[in-house]
């Protein structure tokens, strides 16, 4: 209403304008009697209201557009009505929203294909990988076949990270919720992470009561919590001795820590550690980091209804605290 | 009668080290020659289980899956780089028996080829002769976690006898520490230092028992070594 107004503002100063001039020039040229002259104004007011009110009624979604605007992309193409600007706006935003489609669909065509060529490759590069192990298995345990050992485990590792950095997209299409006893999951991440436990003298501990269940996607989680406990291992070397994950019940969550006693997060990195490929202070320092764990940590978390948070201090250590929600509705509702 | 297992994966390398020590344990591997006539080949060969990866030239794993099933319950196992679930479902769908993700080792691919035997064949004792290891009349019959030498025996721990076993299959040369550990790591105990210490102390005892004298030489800043001072 009040954009109609706004527009057709000058429009109304401009008739009554005109409007008096008329009257003027009418009393001064043939002397009109006042109650004529009012009544022509009442007349042609009336005229106006008449045909402002039609033109608001026909308009009026065209007003609520320009002041509501858009709150998705495919409104935009909506039927704006049978009016001038109705239809003159309908095709400009239609033509607006082809473009717009094309160039999208483009950019999805080539993420699409980069997507697929990084799991195929990641794929690929698994067989050699095998290869490697196999032959390194007949010289197990020897000083020279451990550390190359070693140096496959990191490969697999960054292969891995690619591989669900890729699928981070198709997650709908790619998890199971089930119930997961969680202890085991633990045990199972810290006994696949022994390597780098061993190597640098760190000595993992759990205290989770053996009852503790919570509703995930199994695949996903590990990938997670491997990526905090090589985190936690990483940034522990050289100082800390033990690296904790215990879980705990409170209230209707079920909460998941791993804590360190590391070097810990500067303050002023640690808001800034889920972002990608941020490596802070602690990157600077050891290098070895892509900034993507704790990114890809997070997003995987959100797609699975969890809540991450971290805490830190310097020299002290870190604790990562994961939220499991006791009843994972959005998911029951589902299936 | 040698079970036969049949290896059907385009990668050269990995077919030959999978024979190489599948024809080790007492089984006899038998590596695909001809992609085009898969089904001719398991006609002649007639193996009791086969080893089948995804990703080959013409037709994928699924396809020959379910070629072979139509004529044969043998157990099949898929080996294969992709580990979604839904590869692995598929596969299942398709009438595998298992699913094996590469890079994988030696010994998954022996403890699921053993038990899918055992499962179709019902005869475990006769497809795996016992496990020994031997060094110069010193035997370790690693399944009975029992160590001999001339005549005498002794009964070990699991943990020692994993430390033989490495000590053993590595000798001439060294074995790694944090190897060590790692074998010991059984599924989520931790092993300290200490405990590998302990360890190889009381293996030297064992092997005084034998009539070995110092039998275990420690290297310094690397691990430790087989002495081998018997005939």
């Amino acid at each position: 209403m009040i954009l109609f107004f706004k527009e057709h503002q000058t429009y109304i100063i401009f008739y009554y304008f005109s409007a008096i001039l008329t009257t003027i020039y009418c009393v001064l040229a043939a002397d009109i009697p006042l109650l004529d002259v009012l009544y022509v104004f009442v007349f042609n007011s009336f005229i106006l209201i008449v045909f402002l009110s039609c033109k608001y009624v026909k308009t009026k979604n065209i007003y609520e557009l320009l002041k509501n605007t858009f709150n998705f992309i495919e409104e935009s193409s909506l039927d704006q009505g049978d009016t001038f600007w109705g239809k003159h706006i309908t095709a400009l935003l239609r033509k607006q929203y082809q473009l717009y489609l094309r160039s999208i669909n483009q950019i999805n065509k080539s993420h699409q294909e980069h997507l697929i060529f990084i799991n195929q490759w990641v794929h690929q590069m698994k067989t050699p990988l095998s290869v490697i192990r196999l032959q390194l298995e007949a010289h197990a345990g020897e000083p020279y076949a451990h550390g190359i050992s070693e140096e496959t485990y990191k490969l697999e590792k960054g292969l891995n990270m690619a591989l669900y950095y890729a699928r981070i997209d198709s997650f709908e299409r790619d998890f199971v919720i089930e119930r997961i006893n969680l202890k085991a999951l633990i045990l199972d991440c810290i006994s696949k992470e022994k390597k780098l436990f061993i190597k640098n003298n760190i000595r993992p501990k759990t205290e989770i009561d053996d009852t503790i269940e919570v509703y995930t996607d199994m695949k996903w989680l590990k990938f997670v919590i491997e990526q905090l406990i090589t985190n936690g291992i990483k940034y522990s070397i050289g100082k800390g001795k033990n690296l904790t994950v215990s879980a705990y019940r409170k209230e209707n969550f079920t909460i998941l820590e791993v804590v360190d006693e590391g070097i810990g997060i500067h303050p002023k990195d640690i808001k800034r550690v889920f972002n990608p490929f941020f490596t802070g202070e602690n990157g600077r320092i050891l290098g070895e980091s892509t900034g993507m764990g704790l990114y890809l940590a997070k997003e995987i978390c959100e797609n699975l209804n969890h809540k991450i948070f971290i805490e830190s201090e310097v020299n002290r250590g870190t604790k990562v605290k994961i939220l499991f929600n006791k009843i994972q509705t959005k998911f029951i509702t589902n299936t | 009668m040698k079970y036969i297992i049949y290896i059907i994966e385009d990668d050269v390398s990995i077919s030959r080290l999978l024979k190489e020590h599948i024809d080790k344990y007492g089984l006899s591997a038998r590596i695909v020659e001809n992609f085009e006539n898969i089904m001719e080949e398991f006609l002649i060969i007639k193996p009791h289980l086969v080893l089948l990866d995804v990703n080959l030239p013409r037709f994928d794993g699924f396809y020959w899956c379910r070629r072979i099933r139509e004529i044969s319950k043998i157990p099949i196992l898929f080996i294969s780089a992709r580990e979604s679930g839904l590869d692995q479902v598929r596969a299942l769908e398709n009438g595998a028996d298992d699913y094996i993700t590469k890079p994988f080792s030696y010994e998954v691919v022996m403890a699921k080829i053993n038990s899918h035997i055992r499962r179709a064949i019902g005869d475990y004792a006769n497809s795996i002769g016992e496990r020994v290891i031997e060094l110069a009349g010193l035997k370790l019959y690693v399944e009975r976690l029992e160590v001999e030498f001339h005549g005498i025996s002794v009964l070990l721990t699991k943990k020692e006898a994993i430390l033989l076993e490495s000590l053993i299959q590595t000798y001439p040369k060294v074995v790694n520490r944090d190897y060590l550990l790692e074998q010991m790591w059984d599924h989520s105990d931790f092993v300290e230092e200490n405990t590998l210490n302990v360890n190889v102390t009381r293996l030297r005892k064992k092997l005084q028992v034998l009539e070995i004298e110092n039998g275990i030489n420690t290297i310094r800043g690397l691990g430790y070594k087989l002495n081998k001072n018997w005939q």
